[in-house]
Parts: C-alpha cells; structure tokens; sequence
C-alpha cells in the first residue's frame, strides 16, 4: 500500500486530503489517485471483516472517499473496477423500511468491487422479480427487521417459483431477526445477520449460483 | 381459593422487584414487551388500533383476558396516529402514511441537526429543540423557527421575546400545537385509564418511562448515524460536550415519567452502542460512560433502570458489569445468554433473548426447549427474566401461550 493508500485505510482524513492535493499538483492522474483510494477502502472492509473495523469506521471511509472524489471529482470514473459477476440485487421487503442494514452490505460489497443493484425499500415481490429479469441477477439480497414482513418474503419466494426463475436465482435474507427459522418459513437459499459474513461466503464462494 | 387481582398484583411485581434485586423469587417472573401482537391476536390492524383508541382497548382485554404475564404493557406502544397526522411528523412513517395497515410504524433516520450546529446545541438546548429540532421533525411547526429565544427577556429583552408571536406563520404553528395537544390529552387519558384497569386486573405496568442513552439521543434523532459516526472522527469535543449535556436530560426525562406514572421501571431502548457499530475503546467513551452516569442518576432518584438492549452485545458485557449490585435490570435481544450470566452474576438480573423469529414460526415443542435452556442456564440461584429477543409483533398465540405457561411452570424455584 501506498501513502494515499494508508492514509485512507487508517481513516486519516486530513492526511488522505492534504496528500490527494499533493499527488494533483505533482501530476498524477485522477484516475491513479482513485485507484489507491480504492486500495485503502479495500483495505477497511478488510478490516472491518476481521472485526478490527466497525460501521463507525466503515461509514467513515465512505466520508472520506466522498471528499476524495469532491476534488477529483470530473475523473472520477462511476463503476469502475467492478466484477461483471455475480450480479445481485438489494432492497428491504415491502412493508419494512429500515435500511441501515441494506445500506452496510451495500458499501461493504461495493467497496470490496462487487457489482449490486440496489432497488431501494418498501420493494414489493413483483418488483423483485422484474428486477431479477431486468438485471439478470444470479443473487436476490432481502434486507428485513420487521417479523411482520416475513410473509411478504415467502410470497417472492412464491412469485419467484411460479415465474419460473426460482431455479435462477439465489435467495439470501439478511437482517438481525433471521436464522434458520426464518429461513426455513420464506423459503429462502441462505441468511445472514451479518455483512461479513455475507461478504465472506462471496470472496470464497462458498454461494453455489444457480446458473 | 383463587387469589383475588391484588393480591396477583403483589405477587406478580414481589417476584419481578426480587428478580432485579437479585433475591431468589417463587419463580422465573415472565416479563415480555408487547407491541402489536395483542392487536394481530384479536384481529385488530395497526392502523385501526391508532386511530381508534377504543379498538385498541378491545384487543389489550381480550389478550390480557387469555394471557398473564407477570408485568403488563398498556398501548403507549401504539403511538396515537391522529396526532402524528396533525403535526406531519417526518422521520416516522406509520399506517396510513407511508405504510400498510397493518405494518409497524417506522423510523427514518435524518440529520436533524446539522453537523455545525453543536455549539448552538451545547449552549442552549431547549432554544435549538424549539427553534431548530421541532420545525425540522413536524411539517405543521415549521413557523416555530421565527420564534426568538428567552434567555435575555430580562428586563425589557421580553419585547424581543414576544414580538414573534405576532407572525402569521408563528401563529399558525402554534395553532397546530395545541389542537394536537388536545388529541394528545385525550390519548393520555386513555392511557392512564387503561392503566388502572390493568391495575384491577391484576397486572403491574411495566413501564413507569421511557429514556435513552445519551449517545442514543443525540446520534437517534439529532444526528442520525451517519452524522454521529463521522463526528466521532471529525469533532469528537463537540460530540462529547453534547453527550455530556444530554445525561442530566436523559435522566431527567426517566424521573419525570416516573413520577407521572407511579411505577418505578424505567426503560431504557439501546440503539447504537451494539457491537458492530462501535470499537471498545469508542463505546467506553462515547457510549457506556455517559450511560453508567444516567443510570446511576437514576438508581439515585430511587428507580429501577431497564435497559433494553436491542442488537447484538456481547462485547460489551464487561462494561456492563460497572453498576451497583442489584439495581439495573438488562434485556438482551442478541447474546450468549450463558456469557451475560457469567459477566452479569451477583450484581444485575438479565432478561431477553427468546427469538421473536422462533415465536412466529416455531412449534410450541421449540419454544419449550428455548426456554428450558434459557431457566437452565440463567436461572440459577436467581437474577433472571423470561422475555423475548424484541417487541412483539407478530407470533404463533400458541408460542406466547407457551412461553408464558412454560416458564411458569418449569421456572419454579421452590
């Protein structure tokens, strides 16, 4: 890693700053400095995985990446160094309309170059589904709290088989309230309390896709 | 002979007042928060139980008329829709505005407070709720930002003071106001009625207030997680003068609903201090020591702290342990139940953990087990509460029916 690099994975914000302007005056491309930014914020979901990061980290980054970009801001390249695969869609299921968690693993992938659409909260099953088409996502991510709202998950699952796309996609749950319970009740492939751990299976992919 | 409902009432709050007091009760006291469940159970929506306080009444007798559990929620749960509606509250969305009938009200988190604005705070408080806070949160009291503040109407400053109130559009915010404070009375009225009649019912409320930590206060509904996150880096001073300044507050707010109320129980929803959110070394500083401080104040006014612990808390358990013996009841939604007893032995009673997710979609036969393992490995020698992981919303009756029955019956202690 380098000094922009560290400065950023070590959430120094005046020291990432004062070194972006530095690396713009000395020459350097917009494009490189994004670049070793992206490292460091590789680097904090490195650490956040490993439990020596927390959100409050996490959310720091993205503030200083956010200033980052302010100043190189026409070179900043929007979805670059994204994987092309697997292509998964986000939201919270209809009726629930917290999203703090959505929002983390959203970040958490993102910043680690997965390619996730987010389709915001309150996204009823239909909406899933054309999203499913639309995209072609191989991963389905349902973002829920409210016990309220397991239902309307076991109804995607439903909408998912009679579209015949069920056998396209993999249906993942996340949220404090689900376990195996919640799992087994909505039908869904897999759940995860935790953005790690969702993170994780996808490094070592350990989620089978299902085409 | 059958005991008469009070002296169910003595019995029931003896046993919970032993629970939390470390005293080895007759048994586990069953204790869990009930949010919209007994609404579901009688076959009221949320939407109707909010609008119309009398259906909301319906339901709460028909649940407390086939459940017992040893402390009682009354609807304050149920927030009154018509006084949301009246005062266009922006950061919840609830049934007829935002969401479904019958979905919970939700919280949506914005900057309330701008991040420059701490200093404002800090040196004045009750300006910037009335001047800053209220025109932000409510649509309908958005003219309160003209109004000038009164810490200099001494003397003739009054003239300064008053003058706002001349202002169509101060007027019309405080019209707004008192016609929602009417509704607001009402609501009240029938809060405090029901309470009575659970009272002859036999049950003892579980609630005398509500407060909340003083990160949770100003990173809630001030800053949003966001703001207090990135301050926590960027003006950490300013974050801890705020916090600071909220813990008097804090407690204040749990005295004054106590006293209200009667009843000694305050309770106290922890939001942002769960593991993931915080290191240790920021939740000691800008969580747990400005929440020790409320809850010792609040053991000094003679009450009962209940700290509802929402999340995930395991790594905060040492901390917790920092508290007087005997005087603090803390709820977990998510921990190694046999790790909070290990930390928490002697000197607080715990309480928690049942899965709302295994009472919704479990067996009556997993739900036993739950609690089994749940009164064998906390329930020893005392110091332990049977409740649900969350509120409860939604859940099989028969699960509830069980989780309220079982513990009685296999939590006896002699």
């Amino acid at each position: 890693m380098n000094d922009l690099a560290e400065a950023v994975a070590a959430l120094n914000e005046q020291l990432s700053l004062n070194l972006v302007r530095i690396k713009l005056d000395a020459g350097e491309s917009a494009f490189d400095i994004l670049e070793q930014c992206r490292i460091g914020v590789e680097m904090v979901g490195k650490r956040y995985q490993e439990e020596r990061y927390f959100i409050s980290d996490l959310v720091m980054s993205e503030e200083i990446v956010k200033s980052i970009v302010e100043i190189i801001e026409p070179y900043f390249p929007a979805g670059n160094n994204t994987r092309s695969e697997p292509l998964i869609i986000i939201g919270t299921i209809k009726g629930d309309i917290h999203d703090l968690g959505k929002n983390i693993v959203l970040s958490l992938l993102r910043s680690a170059g997965y390619a996730i659409h987010d389709l915001g909260v309150d996204v009823g099953p239909a909406t899933f589904v054309d999203a499913v088409r639309h995209y072609q996502a191989q991963i389905v991510c349902v973002s829920v709290l409210l016990t309220t709202c397991f239902s309307a998950i076991r109804e995607l699952n439903d909408l998912l088989v009679q579209e015949q796309l069920r056998n396209r996609v993999t249906l993942t749950i996340g949220g404090y309230p689900v376990d195996s319970w919640v799992k087994k009740y909505t039908g869904a492939d897999l759940y995860c309390r935790d953005a790690r751990d969702f993170l994780n299976m996808l490094n070592n992919k350990t989620i089978i896709l299902k085409k | 002979m059958s005991k008469t409902t009070a002296e169910l009432y003595e019995e029931r709050l003896k046993r919970f007042k032993d629970a939390v007091a470390l005293k080895i009760p007759d048994r586990v006291p069953v204790a869990p928060m009930f949010e919209a469940f007994p609404l579901h159970y009688a076959g009221v929506t949320i939407e109707q139980a909010m609008n119309d306080y009398a259906m909301a009444e319906r339901a709460l007798d028909a649940f407390y008329a086939d459940f017992a559990p040893d402390l009682a929620w009354d609807p304050i749960l149920l927030y009154p829709a018509r006084v949301l509606n009246a005062l266009d509250l922006h950061w919840l969305r609830w049934p007829g505005h935002g969401v479904e009938p019958d979905t919970m009200y939700q919280f949506i988190e914005g900057e309330y407070m701008k991040s420059n604005e701490y200093d404002e705070f800090v040196y004045d408080p009750s300006h910037f709720m009335l001047t800053k806070w209220l025109p932000r949160s409510f649509g309908a009291l958005e003219g309160l930002s003209n109004i000038g503040p009164f810490r200099d109407a001494m003397w003739l400053g009054w003239f300064n003071s008053f003058y706002p109130f001349s202002l169509p559009q101060v007027k019309d915010s405080l019209k707004a106001l008192m016609e929602a404070a009417d509704e607001l009375a009402v609501w009240y009225a029938f809060i405090a009625k029901y309470d009575q009649k659970l009272i002859g019912m036999g049950f003892p409320l579980a609630y005398g207030s509500l407060s909340f930590a003083p990160f949770d206060i100003v990173g809630d509904t001030l800053r949003g997680t966001r703001g207090i996150m990135t301050d926590i880096y960027r003006q950490s001073e300013k974050l801890l003068q705020a916090i600071e300044k909220m813990i008097p507050v804090a407690v204040e707010m749990g005295v004054n609903g106590c006293r209200a109320t009667g009843n000694p129980f305050v309770v106290i929803p922890l939001h942002k201090g769960v593991d993931e959110f915080l290191s240790d070394e920021q939740y000691k500083i800008f969580y747990w020591s400005s929440l020790r401080k409320m809850l010792l104040g609040l053991i000094e006014a003679g009450l009962t702290p209940v700290v509802y612990g929402e999340g995930s808390m395991n790594t905060r358990l040492e901390h917790l342990r920092d508290v007087p013996r005997g005087k603090i009841l803390y709820h977990f939604e998510n921990v190694d139940m046999s790790r909070a007893k290990e930390a928490l032995s002697g000197i607080a009673c715990i309480s928690g953990n049942v899965p709302n997710s295994l009472l919704y979609s479990g067996t009556t036969e997993d739900v036993k087990d739950c609690c089994k393992k749940l009164i064998d490995t906390c329930g020893k020698d005392g110091g332990f509460i049977m409740d649900t992981a969350a509120a409860v919303d939604d859940a099989k009756p028969e699960n509830i029916k069980t989780l309220i029955e079982f513990t009685k019956e296999y939590g006896v202690y002699r």
